[in-house]
């Protein structure tokens, strides 16, 4: 049974309702109800986000279907016209305690492949930069029960114009098959009068990779005897653009003693990369990489982390190495 | 030079310019195994300020009765 259309018709004012028009009522929403929940308990579990624009509002409630609101002291969270585009924000008074409000969205069930979800998009702006806005996405069991959350957007320093981003959700835990999404704006801890906007949120944006740069950076030689993760040296690097980026490059790495493992990797903020090691008393080159980086300022820094593993008090090296300086941006 | 740094009897991560709240980050991130500690209440995070000629030299530092502090000679 599939979908249904209505003629003119069958809808016509003066015409007398009759029962094969509420069959048809019924069969389409019970097609729709079930396409719906094939795509999001189904064997390719879509991970969709329903009401993604927030635009739909059909009771009039000023609370977009399909989600919940919260609404801070004073809040208030209702849709605004902007350029002839229904948007919806939340109002922040000021006042020490008050706040907008946020947006929690229904249970979204999720793939139990790990590394399946990946990234969660979204369009974020304020009337004022300070004001506090965080995006949130919550862990919950097949139960349903909550296990945790990730805060993959907290800023005071938000866009005054419309922005997208792409942020990456992180670590996903253990037994985690639904998420829910929560867009707060104009959180209470901060007293910040103003109006933060939210549209388009969607779970795995395409991050379609289309340029690819080069840029030469250094990272002089660098040093621990330290068994855990320690920074040891940097560099900043000029990025030409803004965006999700990917960066790879080569790296070197050696030890001072065959019986003291020598590990590096680096870090941009707190996303990391992969790990080597080595024994070699000599430099050896291995390949890093970073994904997913959501890049919105001129530069970043690069940082360099060493370990040296327990047992003998040596030092470890590691260093960007020479011509093989170049990072690689993946845009 | 705003230094964050994970810790209980020893340092076990030194972040070079990293904030307080950006912890969890970090741990889930790059520390996964320090996770048990940090929900239990047994690792701690603090924001020292760092000179930016030792914002790498974290040899000089050490735990001593719950704080960081300059290793003395």
């Amino acid at each position: 049974m599939g979908y249904s259309a209505f003629t003119d018709n069958q809808i016509q004012g003066d015409k007398a309702v009759r029962q094969e028009l509420w069959q048809k009522v019924k069969d389409n929403d019970e097609y729709l109800y079930y396409a719906i929940a094939a795509m999001q308990a189904g064997g390719t579990k879509m991970m969709v986000v329903l009401n993604p624009f927030l635009e739909n509002d059909l009771n009039v409630d000023q609370i977009p279907d399909s989600w919940t609101r919260y609404l801070y002291p004073g809040g208030t969270g209702q849709y605004a016209t902007i350029s002839d585009s229904k948007i919806y924000c939340f109002a922040h008074p000021g006042g020490a305690g008050n706040g907008g409000g946020y947006l929690t969205s229904d249970y979204i069930e999720m793939s139990s492949f790990w590394g399946v979800l990946k990234n969660l998009g979204f369009v974020l702006w304020s009337t004022v930069a300070g004001i506090k806005n965080q995006v949130i996405v919550e862990f919950y069991s097949n139960n349903k029960v909550y296990i945790s959350s990730n805060t993959i957007y907290d800023s005071v320093a938000n866009p005054t114009a419309r922005q997208s981003f792409i942020a990456t959700i992180g670590t996903i835990p253990d037994y985690a098959r639904y998420i829910k999404i929560k867009l707060v704006g104009g959180e209470s801890s901060v007293d910040v009068a103003g109006t933060t906007y939210f549209t388009g949120i969607s779970v795995n944006p395409s991050t379609e990779m289309t340029t690819e740069m080069i840029v030469s950076a250094t990272i002089a030689e660098g040093y621990t005897a330290n068994t855990v993760w320690i920074d040891v040296n940097s560099v900043v690097i000029p990025l030409p653009i803004f965006g999700l980026v990917n960066i790879g490059f080569e790296a070197e790495i050696r030890t001072t003693d065959v019986s003291a493992t020598a590990s590096q990797r680096f870090r941009i903020g707190s996303v990391y990369s992969n790990e080597n090691s080595t024994v070699s008393v000599s430099y050896m080159s291995n390949y890093y990489k970073i994904e997913n980086i959501y890049i919105a300022s001129s530069s970043i820094t690069l940082i360099q982390q060493l370990m040296r593993a327990a047992g003998s008090a040596f030092n470890v090296y590691g260093k960007k190495s020479i011509p093989k300086t170049n990072i690689k941006y993946i845009i | 030079m705003k230094t964050l740094i994970l810790f209980d009897t020893q340092i076990h991560a030194w972040l070079t310019g990293e904030s307080f709240e950006s912890a969890e980050a970090h741990i889930r991130n790059g520390y996964p195994h320090l996770l048990e500690g940090w929900q239990a209440g047994t690792l701690k995070a603090d924001v020292i300020d760092i000179t930016e000629e030792d914002a790498f030299k974290s040899e000089l530092y050490k735990v001593k009765d719950g704080i960081i502090c300059l290793k003395t000679p």
